[in-house]
């Protein structure tokens, strides 16, 4: 009886082809999956913290196609990391922007006379809380990247969200190796440059 | 940033980063001679370039806080929130323990360093749609904050401090108390009984408190006596004043989005004009009808009102109606001044109660020095003209401006409001009081269903005014009602099993009365007689502590297991079998008939490690397996003579043969069965799950999903459906495929009916529903996709949705959540899509300009287009496309796909959108303009822009989160019909900004907004209102709503995008509205036969009564509820017009209310006496004397027909009028025969008389002696 992984190995092997139907069955598998990996390797304690979500994405592929594919895959693989990319990092930013949701003022600081003062908002007991949104902003100034330039987006995406390595970067979006690595670098300073620019603004 | 800039920079950018420091300074400092910002932001990016952001730790941060918040991966539309755990510290000060959780938040004990002392810290909680920490809420909290720590007096609590502490879900305020000693007042009487006086004596103290506290400008509005404490030396103390205000950010009506039992809580003491919404009414005079109702309760020892148990809107309509017991009346100690004390306190009428807690404290003073008080006994007269008004007359086909049902209600069918233009300021003060009723049926039915309290929503929805009822009210009944069947339990269900036949339904039932026997009930499945009990319920005493249910094959014997014992009923005699300590295994078909005797065995630890099966007649164990470790999980197979155990050490499932105990497989998944049509049984553990042969053990099937909760995991026959049970006591119902969420029942037991698409439910009222699994019926809040998108489009005919993700297209049946195909247009970001008006093709754009036009049926590529990058795409037909650049030109170009020619619209153009009519909208900055020519301006920038269907309004949201509706018709200038402002709105940033959409449903009465939260507001937008009205709040599961519909017929709301594609809010089918609107029909042919015989109610009621045999249940009920609406409406009123004109009233806006209240109850009965006699003096007060004469000649004529002579009320009023219109000896006359009648005795028609007798006085001395009439 075919199980379910026949089919997923089958789609994946079919991912270069171009009427990209495959790509699209695959789609709310990976969605589904990254979810479940996501949570079920953080919700251990232990050295799991040094995981990342790049690392997720890959094993949503070893986990959906068992082993590693020989090169003849090797198109079909990328591009169906690229999809898995991009939607881990809309999961990341959906969620952290729910959690954020009430948080709209940042904490305004204020004082007040008569013996009452506001204080100045506390570091929170988990401290993580306030990085979360960092995600936020960094998909804000992605996508205002993307305006600019969509490629350089593209390849930002398939590094920190996928976890490509440059090669497979430079096979997805279809240039050299090495015009990916001159991209990454004025991409990441121009995001750079960009979140600190709007978090300034976010604090006045 | 232009492209062109951007593209400088890149350049830039290369060539310096590759230089030495100082050869790149000096290259920035030439540039910055001719061109300074450019220098600028090249410093600023090659300083980023040296210190960029750790993106790989924002990506780590972010998924770790997905795992904190998501252990159990479901990503579904119902989430919880976050547990929450108690800080260390907060501010300055150290917490030490939970004092409290309340409707407004929890209170910690905490230690304050500097002063060194122990205060109590108060985190106020806001959440949920409505309720926005701004900086206006932020800013209003301070004022509030700074105004009560102002406030210094023995009988209040004193506030310290004010902050803000961020917490996982955002930033919340917390406030910082004195720390009170002692008990709440409520715990204090339940300490010990206290004496009359000593009650009193607190009253006093509470009072003068309160008194001080107005004095000071600050109102309470949520007194109650949990809000009073008793510090150890026996003084009262008011703790939380103001504070009700905080959670109120719209300033116009509460919004309870706590529990519904704390609502019931506050309900009590609040005043008739807090519960009617009107803000503006609430005064200190609230207060002091919370103080009336805390001593009424302290004296007698109950609430003047029983609330419990009833919907809000009922509950409301008692206190602003019902007269309380007289204290008297309950206790004879409290006869005299403390029964008035506490009846002028509670007065209806604001004005009625005292002018100022002062003077309650005064009166309680006085009391307690033994000396007369000053108020009055409430006038028996008032009471006596109530009783009046019942048993009219009920004319037929009356329709009048407001409230009126009868005509209103073919309305139902359509959707369409009865209601006429608001001409006057009173008539619109009226309707929104009707108004008021709506939203709050509305609200409390929607809490209802959010606590699984099913029943409780109808019947809240049973309250909303029909004249009212749209869209959103179909949409609840929706959710409240069952596809199938239900069954009212009298008590909660704690365990549900469903035979292996699937014929017969068991459920235990706990007795209301907290007793610890049960009932177990057997009801029937069978389609034509559903839920139907098929034998008498069978007692069961003293039930095993959770118990779960399980039946043995042949449906003969039932085991009820729980967590330290274990009873074995015989269902065909109800006798118990017997009972033993301990627990069975988690029945998962621990039954088996033993081969040689026949006998029904089922199976039970007989130690620790051996497991055991015990006869079911006797409970004597027949045979016994030593498995050599602890298990669990234990199931038996009969047909293939396997039994299935969970070991524990080592973890594993093994397949023993029955006959022989040898082991036949082994497998490291846990073993959860449910008894499947194909006799395999489920295993899963933490990487998947399968589906087992169990002779063999061979893995027949794999789930893609595996369900993250542990238990009893029933699967359906066709192993398609999986239920699990989450936290919250929610019971999700699962595709087995990819784990999304079909849907969700707040409810503690659930089962699947075996052979059937159905599940049976057990809510939280105490009811049991029977629903249909079946996509297209049962009760939605949603139905998600499950699945994810970019972006999402949704057909104009609303048959399909398409979504798309990084250029992947996916194509949805609209109603059945089917896929249809599936394809790949791009490598690149989606940017926008959309439908051909047609709904034939859809259009999408990416990131690189390309555009794609694809056939909705089939799934090909039409054409592909490439272009310049844009951001957005119209489909003006099927082959043409308006696509709006987003580079700084901002311009709108004609695409021709098939000729691929390119036209420039024009210029500058912000946002694009088309009309119904084909007409092209464009918005530059805050100018609208058609491209008929038509142009106006909004009064801010539009963000979003939309048309109805007739193409005859456009609505607009803007940047200053207002929503403007303007009225369009040809060759004449657009004028703003309404405007309201969207609740939360951040006019600060653009987050969310993209993603705010408008609809209008189709038939135009309402318009849905999306804000920048995903929450869909809907709002009545009917013509001639002054403004929309915010009717309801739908929470949509993704964040981003990328389109928003009504499907063409109006009965759905559609919302695509975010994380689940589309998200549906049904009403009830077409179907169920057209059996209504017959009903209805039928109903009003009824009752005009009736009103043709000119019927009073009752006489009407009993002609109905007595047409049963003629008509259909249904149809009777339907005629009775109308009638007794109309009359229910009638009375209230003319009550509340009589309370306004009871006394001299001047105030202008008063007397405008009273005329609209009067002329609304006047249209249902226009011959009624009291309401006459009511209109009468409505029309005396506001000095319309020869109309009121008019109207008091039609009472007299009544009131002489029915007893012979006049009515005393009347006669005053005619007296008071002829005075005023100095016709004094007629005045005289009527004051004469007035003294001839039996007066009714109370105080306050004597007040009227006297007022009466003044004012003719005062008439003949003002003629001048000797001068004519």
């Amino acid at each position: 009886m075919a199980t379910p992984e026949d089919d997923i190995s089958r789609l994946i092997g079919r991912l270069g082809e171009d009427d990209g139907s495959a790509a699209a069955a695959l789609l709310p598998l990976v969605y589904g999956h990254l979810r479940d990996l996501a949570c079920r390797y953080f919700a251990d304690q232990g050295a799991q913290h040094t995981l990342q979500p790049t690392a997720l994405v890959h094993e949503a592929y070893l986990k959906l196609v068992g082993t590693e594919d020989a090169p003849r895959a090797y198109r079909g693989r990328e591009h169906f990391l690229a999809v898995a990319a991009r939607a881990m990092r809309q999961v990341l930013v959906d969620h952290a922007r729910r959690r954020s949701a009430a948080r709209r003022d940042g904490g305004r600081r204020g004082h007040l006379d008569s013996g009452i003062s506001i204080v100045a908002p506390i570091e929170a007991p988990d401290a993580t809380a306030e990085r979360v949104l960092d995600v936020v902003r960094l998909d804000e100034s992605l996508r205002r990247l993307a305006a600019l330039d969509p490629r350089k987006a593209e390849i930002v995406t398939l590094q920190y969200f996928g976890g490509l390595e440059q090669d497979a970067i430079a096979d997805v979006v279809g240039v050299s190796r090495a015009t990916v690595a001159r991209e990454l670098t004025f991409a990441r300073a121009w995001l750079s440059d960009d979140m600190r620019a709007h978090e300034r603004k976010d604090d006045r | 940033m232009t492209h062109d800039r951007f593209a400088r920079l890149e350049a830039a950018f290369h060539e310096l980063a590759a230089q030495p420091a100082h050869a790149r300074n000096a290259e920035i400092d030439r540039i910055a001679r001719d061109d300074p910002s450019f220098a600028e932001s090249l410093r600023a990016l090659l300083a980023a370039h040296e210190e960029p952001m750790p993106f790989d730790r924002i990506a780590n941060d972010a998924a770790r806080s997905l795992a904190r918040d998501d252990p159990a991966g479901s990503g579904d539309a119902l989430r919880d929130a976050p547990t929450r755990a108690m800080p260390d510290r907060i501010g300055a000060y150290r917490l030490v323990r939970i004092l409290g959780e309340g409707g407004m938040g929890t209170v910690y004990e905490a230690e304050q360093d500097h002063p060194r002392r122990r205060v109590a810290l108060k985190v106020l909680r806001h959440d949920g749609a409505g309720i926005d920490p701004t900086s206006t809420l932020w800013r209003r909290f301070a004022n509030e904050a700074q105004a009560l720590g102002k406030l210094r007096h023995p009988g209040i609590a004193h506030v310290h401090d004010a902050g803000t502490y961020a917490t996982p879900s955002g930033e919340r305020p917390f406030l910082v108390m004195e720390f009170i000693d002692g008990p709440t007042l409520p715990q204090a009487l339940a300490r010990r009984t206290l004496a009359l006086r000593e009650r009193v004596e607190i009253m006093h103290a509470v009072a003068e408190a309160v008194a001080h506290a107005h004095s000071q400008g600050v109102i309470h509005r949520d007194l109650k006596p949990s809000n009073i404490m008793i510090d150890a030396d026996g003084r009262p103390r008011i703790l939380d004043f103001g504070l009700a205000r905080l959670n109120d950010a719209r300033g116009e009506s509460v919004t309870f989005r706590t529990e519904h039992g704390q609502i019931m809580g506050t309900l009590a003491y609040m005043s008739p004009e807090q519960l009617s919404g009107a803000t503006d009414e609430v005064s200190e005079r609230s207060d002091i009808y919370a103080l009336g109702v805390i001593l009424y309760e302290l004296l007698a020892g109950r609430p003047p009102h029983e609330l419990r148990g009833l919907p809000l809107p009922e509950a409301a309509r008692i206190v602003r109606d019902e007269e309380p017991s007289r204290l008297g009346s309950i206790d004879r100690a409290l006869r005299g001044d403390l029964e008035t004390i506490a009846a002028k306190a509670m007065a209806k009428e604001p004005h009625r109660r005292y002018a100022t807690a002062h003077a309650m404290a005064a009166d309680l003073q006085r009391h307690l020095s033994d000396e007369p008080i000053v108020a009055r006994p409430p006038s028996a007269m008032y009471q006596w003209s109530k009783f009046a008004r019942r048993n009219r007359g009920l004319v037929a086909g009356v329709a009048a401006a407001f409230g009126i049902l009868i005509v209103a209600t073919i309305a139902l069918a359509t959707f369409a409001s009865r209601e006429r233009d608001q001409r006057t300021r009173a008539d619109a003060r009226a309707a929104e009081a009707i108004a008021g009723r709506y939203r709050s049926a509305l609200l409390g039915a929607q809490t209802a269903i959010a606590t699984g309290e099913l029943a409780l929503a109808g019947r809240s929805l049973d309250e909303a005014p029909e004249t009212l009822r749209g869209w959103e009210y179909e949409h609840l009944r929706r959710l409240a009602e069952p596809a199938l069947a239900s069954v009212d339990l009298g008590g909660a269900p704690v365990a549900l099993g469903v035979d292996p036949t699937g014929r017969h339904a068991f459920v235990l039932v706990v007795a209301a009365n907290g007793s610890s026997g049960a009932a177990l009930h057997t009801l029937s499945l069978e389609p034509d007689r559903r839920l139907q009990p098929t034998r008498g319920a069978i007692a069961i005493a003293e039930l095993p502590e959770r118990p779960l249910i399980d039946l043995s094959p042949d449906g003969s014997v039932a085991a009820i297991i729980g967590d330290e014992s274990t009873v074995l009923v015989d269902l065909a005699t109800g006798r118990e079998l017997w009972r033993r300590k301990g627990t069975l295994i988690s029945p998962q078909q621990p039954f088996s008939v033993d081969p040689a005797t026949g006998r029904l065995a089922i199976a039970a630890h007989g130690s620790s490690t051996a497991l055991e099966l015990v006869a079911c007649d006797d409970g004597t164990p027949i045979r016994r397996f030593e498995l050599g470790s602890s298990f669990a999980n234990v199931f038996i197979d009969d047909a293939s003579r396997t039994l299935v155990a969970w070991l524990d050490v080592p973890a594993r499932s093994v397949g023993i043969d029955l006959d022989t105990g040898d082991v036949r497989w082994r497998r490291e998944a846990k073993a959860y069965d449910v008894t499947n049509a194909d006799g395999t049984i489920f295993l899963r553990d933490r990487q998947s799950a399968m589906h087992v042969e169990p002779r063999s053990g061979e893995v027949l099937h794999r789930n893609a999903f595996v369900a993250s909760t542990d238990g009893q995991v029933p699967i359906s026959a066709d192993r398609s459906l999986i239920l699990s049970l989450e936290r919250g006591e929610r019971v999700v119902l699962r595709s087995t495929a990819d784990g999304s969420a079909l849907r969700a029942y707040r409810s503690r037991t659930a089962a699947l009916v075996t052979g059937r698409r159905e599940i049976l439910c057990g809510t939280t009222d105490g009811t049991l529903q029977l629903y249909s699994t079946d996509v297209d019926s049962g009760p939605f809040l949603v139905r998600p996709l499950g699945r994810f998108a970019d972006y999402a489009a949704i057909a104009p005919d609303g048959s399909t949705v398409v979504t798309a993700l990084w250029g992947v297209l996916h194509c949805f049946d609209a109603r059945t959540g089917e896929l249809r195909w599936s394809r790949c247009v791009s490598r690149q970001e989606t940017i926008d899509m959309a439908y051909a008006p047609s709904s034939r093709v859809v259009a999408t754009i990416d990131g690189r300009g390309q555009v794609t036009v694809i056939d909705v049926s089939s799934g090909d590529v039409v054409s592909s287009w490439r272009d310049r990058p844009a951001r957005t795409l119209l489909l003006s037909s099927d082959d043409e496309a308006l696509v709006l650049r987003g580079d700084d030109a901002r311009s709108l170009e004609r695409l021709h796909l098939a000729s691929r020619s390119v036209r420039p619209v024009a210029g500058n153009v912000d946002l694009v959108a088309r009309a119904p009519d084909g007409r092209v909208a464009t918005v530059s900055g805050m100018t609208i303009r058609l491209d008929d020519g038509t142009a106006w301006d909004a009064p801010a920038p539009p963000l979003a822009l939309t048309f109805d269907s007739s193409s005859s309004r456009a609505a607009a949201l803007c940047r200053d989160g207002t929503i403007f509706v303007w009225r369009l018709a040809r060759g004449v200038a657009p004028t703003m019909a309404t405007r309201s402002a969207l609740p939360g709105f951040r006019t600060e940033g653009d987050e969310g900004n993209e993603w705010l959409r408008l609809a209008f449903s189709p038939d135009g009465m309402r318009l849905v907004a999306s804000d920048q939260l995903g929450d869909l507001h809907v709002f009545r937008s009917v013509d001639g209102d002054a403004s929309l009205g915010e009717l309801i709040v739908l929470q949509a599961p993704g964040l981003r709503t990328a389109d928003l519909r009504f499907s063409p017929d109006g009965s759905r709301l559609l919302a695509s995008g975010g994380e689940s594609a589309l998200a549906t809010f049904e009403t009830r089918t077409d179907a169920d509205a057209a059996q209504r609107r017959r009903t209805f029909g039928r109903a009003l042919d009824l009752i005009r036969a009736e009103f043709a015989l000119d019927r009073t109610v009752s006489e009407a009621r009993d002609g109905i009564e007595a047409s049963r045999g003629n008509v259909e249940t249904d149809v009777a009920d339907a005629a009775l509820v109308l009638v007794e609406r109309c009359a229910e409406d009638a009375n209230r009123f003319n009550s509340l017009a009589w309370g306004i004109v009871r006394v001299p009233e001047r105030d202008p806006e008063r007397l405008a209310r009273a005329t609209a209240f009067v002329h609304a109850a006047a249209s249902t009965f226009p011959d009624d006496h009291g309401i006459l006699n009511t209109l009468a003096a409505v029309q005396c007060r506001t000095g319309l004397h020869a109309e009121a004469l008019e109207t008091l000649d039609r009472c007299d004529a009544i009131s002489i027909a029915a007893r012979g002579t006049a009515d005393p009320t009347d006669l005053v009023f005619r007296a008071l009028s002829l005075a005023a219109l100095r016709r004094v000896d007629e005045a005289e006359e009527v004051l004469a025969e007035l003294s001839t009648l039996s007066l009714p005795d109370d105080v306050e028609f004597a007040t009227l008389r006297r007022e009466a007798i003044d004012a003719v006085r005062d008439a003949r001395s003002a003629r001048a002696p000797g001068a004519e009439e």
